[in-house]
């Protein structure tokens, strides 16, 4: 049970404010998009909208990282404990690493990233696209070997949980789209599909632990 | 699988965090153990029995008799 303390509520606070303030910009990109005419497939719209949760999410444990103190309340729940520095390099690659997600999702929808970086060859996104996972791998790669048997336990059940939810419906859609009564999905629409599948799972997988 | 690890760290005036702190595991863990959402591993179970100066079977009860009891 999470107590709640004045650090917790401040995160609480600055995690509405951030997560509103990358709201904002992330639907807007949607409704510009929709408003100019342009296509935004159902697959493109869900990646936008859990890039933009992630990367709320990423600010805030990102920047919670850098205030010792205030992470250090929100993980013991106890006000005067301050986050020791491997909590402190934890909560900073976790934090990279739903950022990289967040950017992994948003990248193939809109590689300018909203206008800020010049438009470049498919090949060279592609690439920054592959990178960017390799980095994504080795950070996620960092936390499990950190995390203690509970983290792991809740990783390997949100991963079995997330096997067999995405296992079902693949394979039910796969047998439709053969027997032709179903549209065929690209690999990308695949892609968003099995992220969103892995997030639920996870949050269920979190709630059911009592670690949220 | 019952346990008696919240009546322990009571008695000792640990909170959930510096029991945590001395069984190397987060927060989070300790409280998943102590509402029986986590069934720590051996090494973890008796790690925690050290911790406390007592016998697992002291600590955890894991019911054996039970209708879903793993004895036949």
């Amino acid at each position: 049970m999470t107590t709640k303390t004045p650090s917790t509520l401040v995160f609480t606070i600055l995690s509405v404010i951030v997560g509103a303030v990358i709201g904002f910009f992330g639907f807007n990109y949607l409704f510009d998009t929709w408003e100019n005419g342009g296509i935004v497939s159902s697959s493109d719209t869900l990646a936008v909208v859990l890039a933009v949760l992630l990367a709320g999410q990423g600010v805030m444990v990102f920047g919670l990282s850098f205030a010792r103190r205030s992470l250090g309340a929100v993980i013991s729940g106890e006000e005067h404990r301050s986050a020791t520095p491997a909590q402190v390099a934890r909560y900073r690659v976790q934090g990279a690493v739903l950022l990289l997600a967040a950017l992994l999702l948003f990248l193939p929808v809109d590689p300018t990233l909203l206008g800020l970086i010049p438009a470049a060859p498919g090949e060279t996104v592609m690439v920054v696209v592959a990178l960017l996972i390799a980095l994504q791998s080795l950070f996620n790669l960092r936390l499990w070997l950190g995390s203690d048997e509970f983290d792991r336990q809740m990783i390997a059940n949100t991963s079995a949980v997330s096997f067999w939810a995405t296992q079902v419906p693949i394979f039910l859609w796969g047998a439709g789209e053969r027997i032709g009564v179903l549209p065929a999905l690209g690999t990308w629409d695949l892609a968003v599909a099995i992220m969103v599948i892995y997030l639920m799972a996870s949050s269920y997988i979190t709630m059911r632990h009592g670690a949220g | 699988m019952d346990n008696r690890l919240r009546v322990l760290r009571a008695e000792r005036g640990w909170s959930q965090a510096d029991l945590g702190e001395r069984i190397g595991v987060s927060r989070q863990a300790v409280n998943a153990i102590e509402t029986g959402k986590h069934d720590p591993s051996l090494l973890l179970a008796f790690r925690i029995a050290q911790v406390f100066g007592a016998r697992l079977e002291d600590i955890f009860d894991p019911k054996l008799n039970a209708s879903d009891g793993a004895s036949s």
